[in-house]
């Protein structure tokens, strides 16, 4: 028990002599009161986050969520842990990698060596999330890995890392790659594919490629990657309305979707059959854009931030969302949307709750062993969850959905699940009109 | 699709030579590169954001309004900081320092206020849909944005050439210590340059929302980059170079997007270096170049 | 380059300055144990020194500096990758990448002033951007990183930093006492005279801008093995170029101490306000280079001390 070697280094003669005697009367008394005396005064979750530069859009609202999360449990006396069978609070430790790399890989072994955390989360995203695997890994620490969902970093040699709020960015987006299969039914004879070439969007351009290359009746008659800064899309989308496609998939970051939209509203080009990346995740962001029109009849992945999974642990999506607004009013945050990073924090926080309840101790790999006993049995706002055995996330795979025009009087877009056939709550309606 | 390249192009360069257009007059009057540059602009899409998305002010009146507002912004900054830039060893280099800090600080201000999300405007509060041009349809917003920077590239000639602080701008410009020796108030003149050159960056920043699809506090230093690629493609120190360096950029980034979109990203500091060695005082330079 | 024999000046500053200040580094993990913090405070050290030979004593202020520091980085990764090379080989082939990298850059030193500073930044930009390029995916990982397999060897890396930094500071220290450093120097500072001294200053710059170049390389490559999952982003981050300036600058360009100084008090009040109150730092940072700039233009080295002697 390593924290208590730590802990016991830290409290002075007195107190020592004091655990010492209660624990020993204790002893007299029961077993689970000598644990509930070892037990460390709080648990220490360690995590960064960027305040500023390009990663402070996607870091802020999951970071929110985490201390909304954390200031839930202590309001309630901290976090059940199943070694000491107690309740224990809750310290945040939080830093500000302010987007760097380089700094976040320093921060994390400051959270390791000098405030000594229990449980160690990575900062949103792969770019973020590459710089604490190697420092995690070097120290024999479970990284509690957010959203970081680059197969890169999973290996079979490598037990200090689970991925908890996002599918493996090669399985993400599967149920657009098996429902590319299904194209050739509805009368879709060619496709066009633009992405960006960042880890994450190339990935599952790359798994869709294949669904493509599976299907001899879809002809590819537009494939090309751009980089991530990219932010006018006019000349690509000239491009490609040229290769006539009869259906577009598109993946880009936030920031390239919006200049795609705009760059598709500009030109007023249509597609017949049109899917985003993040049509869906950051639905709220198009929309206060002021594109929402643009998404009319396309396609996305219906993740978390849109979708109601069913639940048997936390909140359903709707009641975070109300929980999650109410605290930005009461803290006065600004510049934080709800959204799927929102919910991503949340979901690490309901992976740890469930974690610590099953944990028999706080060494690190009692904690992934509690980790995965909950794979396959936790079902959470962010979906089945379920974990390979090298610690990436395999469930949590978005439905496929169809954004339909808001109904007569309503001004909130509509969503119809097209894809898997038995979640489906409708037809595709191809092409769109 | 070569059409379509060459003409949007076109039009995306013309708008960069407004982005570059500032800071190249600004470096060619104070010999200082401001890397504040980039921010300004940001500010001038906050700014447009504000009046034109959330007030509903006309895009013409924003257009002034956030020129004068920054023209006024800019004077005050110079004096605070310039004149004693200048009296160090190496104002042009601790210049690159200098306002880098101060686009820090910007940055920072505006995020910690205004959050990082991406924000945009739609083009249809310009009023107008895609217009058919060559056979090619262009957006309007682009068109909006590449007639401002012809009529503000046609603004900064007249008061280069027909103004009397215009000449005396040129005068520094060409031999500044003779400007000084013939009367030329350097002070009073810098000052009014650097306020121009926060203008036309606000003005540039007014457009920035529908040419770069949507911004963020963090857009200045890239801009930056990218602007002094311009500039020195065109010629540092000579404003009105500044349209033919934006125009070759803006050519050059579309071709390379239709035909090898994998090598955009690489093109702007290809060619920057490259003219930087081939022909040092860039395209339409005369004179040598020296710090 | 070897003209007489090196001074005592030279010795002085190894034995008083040089060797104390790897001797205090080398004990520092024993009483502090984020070993990381302090090799990324020795990687500053070793970019601040390297960025010192080149603004220090040939007057070219490179915004571009990380480009070499991103080639060692790379150059690793590769050796490590491709030729299976052992990790101590990695180390040599990122600082012989960096030294190849400047080679390849030399033509860029005809240029000066804000051309040079912004002429080296974008061709930073564009090694990052050709490492980076999808196309080279099979070569370089592209914009998808690399993931490399070395051993984790936390004290090896930290005394190989120490060394890059000791033959870096002697570098340093051999330019302010040797006549070919006080010859770069006074070019330097009179270009007219540069002009008049010939080949021989434009030799000398070249060799200082290569051993820079390699300085950065071989940290570079320190760097990557202790961090061997990055993206290209991270190796190429501009603020690696910035804050090696804003330290040299703050400490005083062409002294031996005034980088370490820099470094010692601007990283740590970086870490410190990291740490403490990290929503104010860009806005600290940002506000701390101005004032840098508007009142110490020549760093701390600048303040005349009236007790100061002058020595240069």
């Amino acid at each position: 028990m390593e924290w208590a070697r730590r802990e016991s280094r830290r409290m002075g003669g007195w107190t020592r002599r004091a655990a010492f005697a209660l624990g020993l009367a204790a002893i007299a008394l029961q077993a689970t009161a000598v644990r509930a005396a070892d037990a460390p005064a709080e648990i220490r979750i360690g995590t960064l986050y960027a305040g500023s530069g390009a990663m402070a859009s996607t870091s802020m609202p999951l970071h929110v969520a985490l201390e909304w999360w954390a200031d839930g449990l202590n309001k309630q006396g901290g976090v059940f842990v199943k070694g000491f069978d107690k309740r224990i609070p809750i310290r945040l430790i939080s830093y500000d990698d302010q987007s760097s790399p380089a700094l976040a890989g320093n921060l994390t072994n400051q959270l390791i060596t000098q405030d000594k955390v229990d449980i160690l989360l990575a900062d949103s995203t792969s770019v973020m999330t590459a710089a604490s695997v190697p420092v995690a890994r070097d120290h024999k620490m479970l990284l509690w890995d957010i959203t970081g969902s680059s197969p890169n970093f999973f290996s079979s040699d490598n037990p200090y890392i689970v991925l908890l709020a996002l599918a493996a960015t090669d399985r993400y987006p599967k149920t657009i790659a098996d429902f590319v299969k299904e194209m050739p039914k509805l009368g879709i004879a060619s496709v066009a594919l633009l992405y960006v070439t960042a880890d994450y969007t190339a990935f599952q351009a790359a798994a869709v490629r294949k669904a493509l290359k599976d299907t001899p009746e879809l002809k590819l008659v537009f494939d090309r990657g751009v980089p991530q800064t990219t932010s006018d899309y006019t000349v690509l989308v000239n491009n490609m309305a040229a290769a006539k496609p009869d259906a577009v998939l598109e993946f880009g970051y936030p920031a390239n979707e919006l200049s795609f939209l705009r760059a598709l509203s500009d030109n007023e080009t249509k597609f017949k059959f049109l899917f985003t990346g993040y049509g869906l995740t950051e639905q709220n962001l198009i929309k206060s854009n002021g594109l929402a029109d643009q998404l009319h009849y396309s396609f996305a992945l219906a993740g978390p931030g849109s979708y109601e999974f069913k639940v048997n642990y936390g909140l359903k999506r709707h009641e975070f969302e109300e929980a999650y607004e109410h605290w930005l009013k009461e803290k006065n945050v600004k510049g934080v949307e709800f959204g799927y990073n929102a919910i991503a924090g949340y979901q690490a926080g309901l992976v740890i709750e469930k974690s610590l309840a099953a944990a028999d101790s706080l060494d690190q790999l009692e904690l992934r062993r509690a980790v995965f006993t909950l794979s396959g049995n936790l079902e959470t706002l962010c979906g089945p969850f379920v974990l390979a055995p090298d610690g990436s996330q395999s469930g949590e795979i978005a439905p496929l959905g169809q954004i339909m025009p808001p109904a007569a009087g309503s001004t909130s877009l509509g969503l119809n699940i097209v894809w898997p056939a038995d979640l489906a709550t409708a037809k595709p309606v191809y092409p769109a009109p | 699709m070569l059409t379509y390249a060459l003409l949007t192009g076109l039009i995306f360069g013309l708008y960069f030579g407004l982005v570059g257009l500032g800071m190249n007059l600004v470096f060619g009057v104070m010999r200082i590169v401001n890397l504040a540059h980039g921010d300004v602009l940001m500010l001038g899409a906050f700014t447009a954001f504000w009046l034109m998305r959330v007030a509903a002010v006309s895009p013409v009146l924003t257009v002034i309004g956030s020129f004068v507002l920054f023209f006024a912004i800019g004077i005050p900054v110079y004096y605070a900081l310039v004149p004693r830039l200048q009296r160090s060893r190496e104002p042009e280099m601790l210049s690159l320092i200098l306002f880098f800090g101060l686009s820090q600080v910007i940055e920072a201000v505006m995020s910690m206020l205004f959050g990082n999300n991406e924000r945009s405007i739609p083009s249809r509060i310009l009023g107008g849909g895609p217009v058919p041009v060559l056979g090619q349809t262009i957006p309007f917003a682009w068109l909006c944005a590449a007639a401002v920077s012809v009529g503000l590239f046609c603004a900064t000639y007249l008061y280069l050439y027909h103004t009397r602080l215009g000449r005396q701008t040129r005068a520094i410009m060409a031999q500044r210590e003779e400007a000084v020796t013939i009367g030329v108030d350097v002070n009073r003149v810098s000052a009014v340059a650097f306020g121009l050159g926060t203008g036309l960056a606000a003005v540039a920043g007014v457009f920035a929302p529908f040419m770069l699809g949507s911004f963020t506090p963090s857009i200045g230093v890239p801009i930056d980059l990218v602007s002094f690629a311009i500039v020195v493609i065109g010629s540092l120190g000579n404003p009105l170079g500044t349209i033919l360096g934006g125009a070759i950029y803006g050519v050059c980034l579309m071709l390379m997007r239709t035909y090898l979109s994998s090598f955009a990203d690489l093109l702007p500091n290809l060619v920057l270096i490259l003219v930087l060695l081939v022909r040092p005082t860039g395209l339409l330079g005369r004179r040598v170049r020296h710090a | 380059m070897r003209e007489r024999p090196i001074r005592r000046g030279f010795v002085r500053e190894a034995g008083l300055a040089i060797a104390p200040l790897l001797a205090l580094l080398a004990v520092l993990p024993l009483l502090y144990n984020n070993q990381l913090l302090l090799l990324n405070a020795v990687v500053f050290l070793v970019l601040a020194q390297g960025l010192n030979l080149t603004y220090g004593f040939s007057g070219y202020l490179p915004f571009g500096y990380v480009g070499f520091f991103g080639a060692g980085a790379y150059g690793f990764a590769l050796a490590t990758l491709h030729a299976a090379a052992p990790p101590l080989a990695a180390v040599l082939a990122g600082g012989l990448a960096a030294g190849l990298a400047g080679l390849l850059l030399a033509p860029l030193l005809r240029l000066q002033g804000a051309y040079f500073g912004l002429a080296s930044l974008a061709a930073a930009e564009a090694l990052r951007h050709t490492i980076a390029n999808p196309d080279l995916e099979a070569l370089t990982g592209g914009p998808y990183g690399v993931r490399l397999d070395v051993p984790y060897a936390p004290r090896l890396t930290y005394g190989l930093a120490l060394a890059i930094l000791g033959l870096t500071m002697g570098v340093v220290a051999f330019l302010r006492h040797s006549r070919f450093g006080l010859r770069l120097r006074a070019a330097r500072d009179n270009p007219i005279s540069a002009a008049t001294a010939g080949i021989d200053v434009v030799r000398g710059r070249l060799t200082v801008w290569l051993v820079s170049a390699t300085a950065a390389g071989l940290i570079g490559a320190v760097f990557a093995w202790s961090a061997p999952t990055f993206f290209p982003d991270a190796v190429f981050d501009i603020s690696f170029s910035i804050f090696a300036i804003v330290f040299t600058l703050f400490g005083g360009a062409g002294t031996l101490l005034g980088p370490v100084i820099g470094v010692a008090v601007l990283y740590g009040t970086y870490t410190a306000i990291g740490v403490s109150a990290p929503q104010y730092f860009q806005l600290v940072y940002g506000l701390l280079i101005m004032a840098l700039v508007m009142f110490f233009p020549d760093g701390l080295a600048g303040i005349r001390m009236p007790w100061r002697r002058r020595d240069d």
